[in-house]
Order: structure tokens, then C-alpha cells, then sequence
């Protein structure tokens, strides 16, 4: 299996806006992967779908090869844009719990990062600000050993020495085979760290491709090439 | 939302969700039920000689301590209710959706992990309010009958997971909620007791003969029509947006 997230015609529509409009797409295994866009565009809904949250309104999505449900929810982990974290738990509680249900927890791991990111095993979930909640949280979903790893604005909230961290020790330290989604407007930050990317714009898929070559067809950056992309479209 | 292709045993499943709510649960209503009983004792020693009705205890300030208990047995009854229809909202609508339902259980698993627990802590509840009722002295005769406590027992998991029904339509509104919530109720009560009036002749005739056997089976048929209900919903329609 070279593709681990693969979606044909996906759509969804909500009450009055179509959120995704039959994006058909391939995500290559072992990669970066940039989902970039506006807001609006449909990149959580996306990843929604991807994670099981969600029912397509038409159109399929497959996640490492399984529809979204137990199988798919086993071989990969997705972390939400929003704070999910229960208030009565301490943050070993939490691990666990993680431990419990998940097979392929690594607790070592989990342990290690948040003793590198200064947040106690003893602290209450409760107590912890929005920011290192979604330290937790990062942690928590990369402490797996899974194919798939997708992200919903992973570092949006947290500072930029903890940005550094989880983008050059936890993302690029990955296991080399798995592959991690990120939907992120911090461009710039992760730009480095991404081998192929996904531009999405009112719910369609405008551009993909590998990094390099995008870079080297259009002599821009990604950032760049994101900022002009959308600049001409919303003007 | 999910397709499982392969069948799995799930009781593992089952018994850790249950596990975690009964952690969580334990750390709320354990202190209540505690606090019953120790109330009822309090009251217990001001009334040496039981409880002789609320015109008595009116005149003399022990008698505030039976109307305290009167309100903490009927409060920890309620509030233990509210605790488990709040864990389903939060945990399987709410934003804790996004862990519990990422975790690889499937609904079903869920929400017998939840029911689960609702009936474990249903006999925890009904001894420490029967003990209590002993020890302030106010239990009557048929408080010792069992088919009553069947029947308090019935009505606790018909009201839960009625509630959970009403949780899991109303998050099917994409817009005004609580008024899609009230609407259920109306439609859901409606249906049931035309249900029973067809089925049984009337309601007043199972009440008039206070068969609390049958009631107690009626009441976890209607159970069970709810949670089945409840269990097509979230695996059919949920959509969390």
C-alpha cells in the first residue's frame, strides 16, 4: 500500500454551505503532508471525514486502506483542532488511559516528551493552560506507533520554543514509514519539514504535488505560492 | 459512521469503557451517597424514637434536619441521574467526543461500557437511600418490599436512557437544539404512552392495580426500545460539526 489516505468525489455538504465538493485525492505513505487553505476551505472537515467524526454526504474515503471506523481508527491518530482534554483527569491519568486503549502506546515515549516540555504526570488537565493542553494533546496522538498521523492545527496555540520542538523532535523524529497530515496556517514554520502538499480552496482541491518539484515548476516557496494562490482568488 | 469488517470479542472494550465511568462517576456520586447516610444519621439522633410526621418536626429544630434529609435523599436520586445523561452528552456529543470516539471502540461498545455503569450504580444508590431511610427511622412497611425497589430501579435506567434518546435526536438539529430537544420529549412521550394505552388497555389500569412487576418490565421494554434507538442514531447519524 502506497497511500494511506485516499478519498474519491468526497464530499460534504452542511445546511447551507458545501464544505468539501468531491475532492478525489492520494496521500503518498511516509510523507509530510501540508493541507493548506484558507479558513473555511474544508481542511477539518477533511480530516473529520478521515478520523470518522463525520459522514461523507457522497463519495468515499479510505484511511490506511480500511473505511473510517475501528480498523482505521487502530491504524492511525488524529488530533482535533479544538481541546478535548476531560477536566477530572490528571495528565498520567490521561497517559493510562491512552495505554489502555491503544495497543501501540508508547507510555515511554509519552513520558519523555512531557518531561522535555515541563509538564508534570501529576498536573490536572483542569489546570493547564489552552497551551499546554494542546501540548497533551500532541503528545498524546504522536506517542502512537501508527501509519497515519493527522493533525488539526497542531501548533497554533503553543509557543514557539514548544513550536520548535514538536515541529524538529517530534514530527521529523517520526518513524520514517509513517506519515503525518498537517493542517496548519503557520506556513512558514513547517514548511521545512513537508515533502508534499494539498491546497484547498471552497471545498475543492486546487493544487498537490511533492514540495520540491512544486517549488522547482513555480520558483516559489510554499509559503509564497500559498500566499499568491489565494491572494489572486480572493481579490 | 462506522463500518467494523472483521467481529471482535467486545466485552474487553465494554468492560474499559465501563471502567472509566465508573472512575469518573464514583468521584461524584460516592460523596453523595455518603453524605446521605450521614445526614440521616445526624437527623437519626434528634429523633431517637423515628420520625412522627412533618408537624412535629416543624416545631423543633431537629426537624430541620429531617426536611435536610428529605431534600438530600430526593436531591442524590436526581443529581445521580443528571450525572450519567451529562457523562453521554459530553462524552459521546460533546468535545470529549473527540477522544472517546477516536478511541477504537465502537458505538455500541460505548454506550454498553455507559449503561453498564448507570446499572452498577443503581443498587449503590437504592441501599445507601434504603439504609439511610432505616437509620433515620422513616422506612416504612412496603419500603421493604423488593418489587418497589424493582420498580424505583426501572424508572431511574427508563428516565436515563430516555435522556440519552433526547441528547442523541436533539444533536441531529443542526440549528436550535434544545427546541428540536423539547419537541422530542413531547414526540417520544406521545408515542409511548399511545403505545401503552393500545398495548395495555390504559396506563391507569397497570397503575390502578400497582403491579409493580409488570410496570418494572414495561418500563425496561421501553428501556431498551430507547436505547436501541439511541444506538442507531449515533452509529447512522452522528455528525460531529
Amino acid at each position: 500500500m502506497d497511500s494511506v489516505l485516499e478519498c474519491f468525489d468526497l464530499t460534504k455538504k452542511y445546511l447551507s454551505k458545501t464544505a468539501l465538493d468531491g475532492i478525489s485525492l492520494s496521500v503518498p505513505k511516509g510523507a509530510v503532508v501540508g493541507l493548506l487553505g484558507p479558513n473555511g476551505s474544508g481542511k477539518t472537515t477533511l480530516l473529520k471525514l478521515a478520523a470518522g467524526l463525520l459522514r461523507p454526504t457522497k463519495g468515499y474515503i479510505t484511511v490506511c486502506g480500511f473505511d473510517p471506523g475501528v480498523e482505521s481508527k487502530e491504524a492511525s491518530a488524529y488530533q482535533p483542532d479544538r481541546v478535548y482534554l476531560n477536566d477530572w483527569m490528571t495528565v498520567g491519568d490521561l497517559v493510562k488511559m491512552m495505554a489502555d486503549f491503544y495497543p501501540d502506546f508508547r507510555t515511554d515515549r509519552a513520558h519523555e516528551m512531557l518531561k522535555d516540555l515541563n509538564i508534570g504526570l501529576e498536573s490536572r488537565l483542569k489546570s493547564l493552560s489552552k497551551g499546554n493542553k494542546e501540548k497533551v494533546q500532541l503528545i498524546l496522538t504522536m506517542s502512537r506507533d501508527v501509519k497515519l498521523y493527522m493533525l488539526d492545527e497542531p501548533i497554533g496555540g503553543v509557543d514557539p520554543a514548544a513550536r520548535d520542538y514538536i515541529l524538529e523532535t517530534i514530527i521529523a523524529n517520526r518513524d520514517k514509514d509513517a506519515t503525518v497530515i498537517i493542517s496548519t496556517h503557520l506556513i512558514s514554520d513547517i514548511e521545512p519539514f513537508l515533502n508534499y502538499v494539498l491546497f484547498l480552496h471552497d471545498g475543492r482541491l486546487i493544487r498537490q504535488g511533492e514540495v520540491d518539484k512544486i517549488r522547482t515548476e513555480t520558483g516559489m516557496s510554499i509559503d509564497a505560492l500559498f500566499r499568491e494562490d489565494f491572494k489572486l482568488r480572493q481579490s | 459512521m462506522e463500518k467494523t469488517k472483521s467481529v471482535r470479542n467486545p466485552f474487553p472494550w465494554i468492560l474499559k469503557v465501563f471502567k472509566y465511568e465508573m472512575k469518573n462517576t464514583a468521584r461524584i456520586l460516592l460523596p453523595i451517597y455518603v453524605t446521605t447516610v450521614f445526614v440521616a444519621l445526624i437527623s437519626r439522633m434528634f429523633f431517637l424514637d423515628g420520625f412522627e410526621g412533618l408537624d412535629s418536626a416543624f416545631d423543633s429544630i431537629s426537624g430541620i434536619f429531617m426536611i435536610l434529609y428529605s431534600v438530600i435523599l430526593v436531591t442524590s436520586g436526581v443529581v445521580s441521574a443528571a450525572v450519567f445523561i451529562r457523562r453521554f452528552k459530553t462524552g459521546l456529543l460533546g468535545d470529549e467526543a473527540y477522544l472517546n470516539l477516536m478511541l477504537p471502540v465502537t458505538v455500541g461498545e460505548h454506550l454498553w461500557g455507559r449503561i453498564l455503569s448507570v446499572v452498577a450504580w443503581i443498587p449503590v444508590c437504592l441501599v445507601c437511600g434504603f439504609l439511610s431511610m432505616i437509620i433515620a427511622g422513616i422506612a416504612k412497611k412496603y419500603d421493604y418490599e423488593f418489587e418497589n425497589w424493582l420498580l424505583l430501579a426501572s424508572i431511574f435506567i427508563t428516565v436515563v436512557l430516555f435522556a440519552y434518546l433526547v441528547n442523541a435526536v436533539g444533536h441531529l438539529a443542526k440549528k436550535h437544539r434544545k427546541i428540536a430537544m423539547v419537541v422530542t420529549v413531547v414526540v417520544i412521550l406521545s408515542a409511548t404512552f399511545r403505545i401503552l394505552a393500545d398495548v395495555f388497555d390504559s396506563v391507569v389500569k397497570i397503575v390502578k392495580y400497582h403491579d409493580a412487576r409488570a410496570m418494572s418490565l414495561i418500563l425496561l421494554a421501553f428501556s431498551a426500545i430507547y436505547g436501541v434507538a439511541t444506538y442507531f442514531i449515533l452509529k447512522h447519524r452522528l455528525n460531529l460539526e
